[in-house]
């Protein structure tokens, strides 16, 4: 398939660290585009995540401090206790404010900033998950025509993150996580 | 609310909000201000550019504006490792600091920064003895941080985090309850001066020997921080501390002014040998 998107957003809570290590453990090591993932995790717990997800990943991955630059060839997780959202410039900009849907980092912040800014070019994947964190993010990637992917509520540890989804939209893949990585790795350049 | 408007016309609304209030709203990160707006608008109902601009004329709605962009700490003691190493340089006396000593909070918005500062100083056996210069963009938020006021809804996560910090008291005995508000025993604030502004005035005879300034750049496009440091530079003393936060950093053109003593808590210092 022929490349013609910029960045992909993953959001997921609940049961979404084993999905995430799953993707990340699949994907070829030249894969082409930067990931951004957004999931829910303990706000007092500021190490262990990332380096649990860089033990499976392919991809080399990173907490992004403020304003750094979006390149391809990483995987860069919203740290704990900010939000992270997605600038103009292709930079990270992260943010105290308060939380939404219980959530800091909330995945509705990072879906929607990256939907402003890549429109059409972006794809945007919600995992597995028990609030309904995302699924107003989603819904603005699928409103910018941006390609959108759910995973099948049937293979999620809790489902109530997808199903809040497939409520707002239509999206335009239901998979399981093997198909999300087998559809990942037809991307190329 | 969904905001629609183009980049430009928020870069036309930014630059007249700088234009009125003379802070650098025009430097914000544009996500930061198109989400503030928005809210902004729902709050106050507002439909139109036009009718924002009028209300613009309006002392007490610019105080509003200024209020919607000052982004509240949210937390007591938000990072309690960093306030852990804080207290660790105070009381083995690596930040010099003594009676005559002034600590910098510029753009302090709801209060949490300061009082955990407060709190962690009268634990110490050191309340009241320095200086302690706040700043504030609106007189809102100013009035609130005044009378110690803090949000009651936040009561679980402060004293998860006071726990974390280890204070040696309860957090409930520094604060007071008048119904449903809770506020910071008056006491703690004595010593606390009230600024409005972005920064605190300049002040070149009595410098700071620690600023905190945590999260406060996140809302700023990088190429103001140099400008935002260059003011923290200018009024801190050298050999003085300044924190950031912990997903911050000095930027690099400033590293041969301050060293970064502590990586994961963004803390550095002016070095000494620095005559300014």
């Amino acid at each position: 398939m022929e490349l013609s998107f910029k960045a992909i957003v993953i959001g997921g809570s609940a049961g979404s660290f084993s999905v995430v290590t799953k993707i990340l453990s699949k994907l070829r090591s030249d894969f082409p585009l930067p990931i951004v993932l957004c999931l829910h995790r303990l706000k007092h717990i500021r190490s262990g995540l990332v380096e649990g997800i860089n033990l499976k990943s392919k991809i080399n991955v990173v907490e992004p401090t403020d304003k750094i630059k979006i390149r391809p060839g990483n995987v860069y997780l919203a740290p704990s206790n900010y939000h992270l959202f997605v600038e103009y410039d292709s930079t990270f900009s992260l943010s105290t404010e308060e939380p939404l849907n219980h959530s800091r980092p909330a995945i509705d912040y990072t879906l929607s900033s990256a939907a402003y800014v890549y429109r059409n070019k972006l794809i945007g994947i919600l995992l597995t998950g028990a609030n309904k964190d995302g699924a107003r993010g989603m819904k603005n990637i699928a409103d910018k025509k941006g390609l959108t992917i759910i995973q099948d509520p049937d293979t999620c540890e809790v489902d109530t993150m997808p199903k809040s989804a497939l409520r707002l939209f239509k999206p335009d893949k239901v998979l399981s996580p093997e198909e999300i990585v087998n559809f990942l790795n037809q991307l190329t350049v | 609310m969904a905001i629609s408007y183009s980049i430009n016309e928020l870069k036309e609304l930014a630059e007249r909000l700088t234009s009125v209030t003379e802070l650098p709203y025009h430097e914000l990160t544009h996500s930061f201000f198109k989400r503030r707006l928005a809210l902004l608008f729902e709050k106050t109902a507002i439909r139109k550019t036009q009718q924002f601009i009028s209300l613009l004329e309006e002392d007490h709605f610019i105080d509003a504006v200024n209020d919607e962009f000052a982004i509240a700490t949210t937390e007591l003691f938000r990072d309690p490792g960093f306030w852990r190493k804080l207290r660790r340089l105070i009381t083995d006396s690596e930040i010099e600091l003594d009676q005559q000593s002034k600590v910098w909070i510029p753009n302090v918005t709801s209060g949490e920064e300061l009082y955990s500062f407060l709190i962690l100083l009268e634990e110490a056996g050191l309340s009241g003895q320095f200086e302690i210069m706040t700043s504030h963009i609106s007189k809102l938020s100013s009035n609130r941080v005044q009378e110690g006021i803090i949000s009651i809804k936040k009561a679980e996560t402060n004293n998860y985090n006071y726990k974390r910090f280890e204070g040696n008291s309860k957090l409930e005995n520094y604060f007071g309850k008048d119904k449903s508000i809770v506020y910071l025993k008056k006491e703690l604030l004595n010593n606390v001066k009230f600024e409005s502004g972005f920064f605190p005035p300049e002040d070149k005879e009595h410098k700071a020997s620690l600023v905190i300034f945590r999260n406060k750049m996140l809302y700023y496009n990088k190429s103001f921080h140099e400008k935002l440091v260059e003011q923290i530079d200018r009024n801190t003393k050298p050999g003085g501390i300044v924190c950031v936060g912990i997903n911050e950093t000095l930027p690099k053109c400033f590293s041969k002014r301050f060293e970064c003593i502590d990586e994961k808590e963004s803390i550095y210092r002016k070095y000494k040998f620095l005559t300014d």
